[in-house]
């Protein structure tokens, strides 16, 4: 059966932050969000009139659902923490996690989770994006105190103008104050997998985008148990901060899951659509 | 009452009171000088009709016995004097008993939590944390493994609870830090730590504020901005951090000068929604947040980055980093081209300028003027 949905954000359950995750998403691109949820009922009121945005009933954890949601052809999954299920919401999220990587390992998952005790669990479901609140604070305090105590212990004007470094990592993940904000541009993996890190960044810094880290792929091979099973390959995403200025992207990502799965640039740029248009002029 | 009963008192008052302090400081001590006054003075008193040593022998089986197997006074002087040092040694044996096991215990406790703050040491340029919980540890254990590898002594840190005992586990994470047992919002406690100088004393460099995550969020808040307001009234020159929970309450603890308040829970909402529409920007800013590798971090697939450093921001001059005279533009792209860094901004009075700035990117580089850098170590 032909995907109803292509390109899109699945979001599994609704939470009290939700709505507001709506409203960023729909701010920083157009793509559809289907919102994925047992009781509609609950959230009708909540998710209100939106466009571009989607419910569908349904278990979240259940496959079945997860088909109907045209999973296999989504851009990436959101799972969210359920307020009402307490502690055991992240052995949900884990569920979901699982049932997403049977259907399409490839597609992007992030999920929120509640306990950063629960982290390891994770580790089977080859999740590529973790995200807690507490584990946010804990290291945002943590560059705090090392920054601001390099800038009081240092001899250095550098060491002294650490202090000042304590707000960027603010600005970074809520950009509201500031104009500069990180993008992904999706490159065509055919076309620029062979172009070096360093041709990137001389192209775009006369054009006001800084390319900062590569996104690709990294594979995981899961061998059969015994002759029921089927041997199958995991794919998950891959950040490479800083490359080496002569390695192309082919060098470092010899597995690619297929030509239309694009190579990812993590761009600092004012706008979304300028650093998109300034990878496209490059020839 | 009569000038001499009074200074009667006085001294009586003077004696015990020396007499608690000696018991405190050296109880073992004390124990055994008392024992050995009642068992000389109990010696003496029946030393006419024994003789002293025997006396005295026979007063120390008494003691350490209760009177076991020894055989009894014969006269009634000899009576009452063993009756008394009887009582005296059970007394004494029971408080004795008491002392060692209450010892025992302390050094049982003192090896599973936080030492208290000695109260004769002044503290300074140190850090001070208000609060204990899980989010207090993990950010000794993100601060603990900075040090690790960078190979720098760690600051001292106070952490101020009004738990009796905090508990540390079995990690290696707390060779620097201390227990200052209080409320949070205490100026007297606050005074403790050292937080304003004082002659000889700079007083602390950094406070962090972490909310009670057993209260409710409004509530652990307002406790927070209580004790910020306590912080900045007493040092204001202290660089204050601040976790909220609520980020509808930032706006007051900005108002009370903190430096920096993080609102982690719209942080998370924002990076779930930047993560679900930008595959790859969370990892990248986990990476660039974690002082400890992080174990979510993927960067290691590849056999060219097996060895990979954690990338970090940081602050070099023009002149250090060989750019002094170009423009920035021009600068970014040679020193990635010479050494892999990415130059991101220039830091001015007014913050950092972020290179994708028109006006900044044209600027010609002083020697002095400060870069920051994203990189490894060894890249710089």
């Amino acid at each position: 059966m032909e995907p109803v949905f292509r390109n899109h954000i699945v979001m599994c359950g609704w939470n009290r932050r939700a709505a507001a995750i709506v409203s960023a998403l729909q701010e920083l691109g157009q793509r559809p969000i289907l919102i994925l949820h047992e009781n509609l009922d609950d959230i009708a009121q909540s998710v209100g009139k939106r466009r571009g945005v989607f419910l569908m009933g349904g278990n979240p954890s259940d496959k079945a659902a997860l088909l109907r949601a045209d999973v296999g052809t989504a851009y990436s999954v959101l799972v969210l923490a359920l307020d009402s299920l307490g502690d055991s919401t992240d052995a949900r999220s884990v569920q979901i996690a699982l049932a997403v990587e049977r259907i399409r390992s490839a597609v992007f998952t992030v999920v929120e989770l509640r306990d950063i005790q629960n982290k390891a669990h994770f580790g089977w479901t080859k999740v590529d994006d973790l995200i807690t609140d507490q584990e946010i604070a804990v290291r945002m305090l943590a560059q705090g105190v090392r920054h601001v105590g390099a800038a009081q212990s240092a001899d250095s004007q550098e060491g002294k103008s650490e202090r000042h470094l304590v707000p960027i990592y603010r600005q970074l993940i809520d950009p509201t104050h500031s104009s500069a904000q990180i993008f992904r541009v999706d490159l065509n993996w055919q076309r620029f997998s062979s172009r070096c890190f360093h041709e990137l960044l001389a192209w775009g810094v006369p054009r006001c985008v800084l390319p900062l880290a590569w996104v690709g792929f990294k594979v995981h091979r899961i061998p059969a148990h015994d002759e029921n099973h089927q041997a199958w390959v995991s794919w998950k995403s891959d950040v490479y901060a800083n490359p080496p200025a002569n390695v192309r992207a082919s060098d470092i990502w010899k597995d690619w899951p297929g030509p239309d799965h694009p190579l990812g640039l993590l761009v600092l740029a004012n706008s979304r659509k300028h650093a998109e248009s300034v990878f496209e002029g490059l020839r | 009452m009569k000038s001499w009963a009074r200074a009667l008192l006085d001294l009586y008052r003077s004696l015990w009171e020396r007499f608690l302090n000696t018991l405190n400081r050296r109880p073992l001590l004390t124990f055994s000088f008392i024992i050995l006054c009642i068992i000389c003075l109990a010696a003496a008193l029946l030393s006419e009709s024994e003789g002293i040593g025997a006396s005295a022998f026979w007063h120390a089986l008494v003691y350490m016995l209760s009177g076991l197997d020894v055989d009894p006074p014969q006269t009634i002087t000899g009576e009452i004097v063993a009756s008394a040092v009887l009582v005296c040694g059970v007394i004494l044996v029971s408080l004795f008993t008491g002392y060692v096991a209450a010892e025992f215990s302390r050094l049982l406790t003192s090896a599973v939590s936080i030492p208290l703050k000695p109260s004769n040491r002044k503290f300074q340029d140190h850090t001070v944390i208000f609060g204990w919980g899980p989010k207090t540890k993990a950010v000794l254990r993100e601060l603990n493994a900075d040090h690790a590898a960078r190979g720098f002594r760690a600051d001292d840190i106070l952490v101020v609870s009004p738990q009796e005992h905090l508990e540390r586990g079995t990690e290696q994470i707390y060779e620097h830090v201390w227990h200052v047992r209080g409320n949070p919002n205490d100026t007297d406690v606050l005074t403790s730590c050292n937080i304003s100088a004082t002659t000889g004393c700079s007083g602390a460099d950094i406070a962090v504020v972490i909310g009670d995550t057993h209260l409710p969020p409004e509530e652990a808040d307002r406790q927070s901005l209580l004790t910020l307001l306590a912080v900045e009234h007493l040092q204001p020159k202290v660089v204050s951090l601040v976790d909220v929970f609520d980020e509808r309450s930032a706006e007051h603890f900005r108002n009370a000068n903190a430096d920096e308040v993080l609102a982690p829970s719209r942080y998370a909402t924002l990076l779930l929604a930047r993560a679900a529409e930008f595959p790859g920007l969370s990892a990248y800013i986990d990476e660039l947040l974690a002082l400890a590798p992080t174990t979510q971090s993927t960067i290691a697939s590849s056999e060219l980055v097996e060895a990979k450093e954690p990338i970090s921001f940081y602050v070099r001059s023009a002149e250090h980093l060989g750019v002094a005279g170009q423009r920035l533009d021009d600068a970014i792209v040679s020193s990635n081209k010479r050494s892999d860094i990415v130059v991101v901004g220039l830091l001015g009075r007014q913050g950092v300028a972020f290179t994708c700035d028109e006006s900044a990117r044209a600027t010609v580089l002083e020697p002095n003027d400060q870069l920051v850098v994203i990189a490894t170590p060894s890249q710089l």
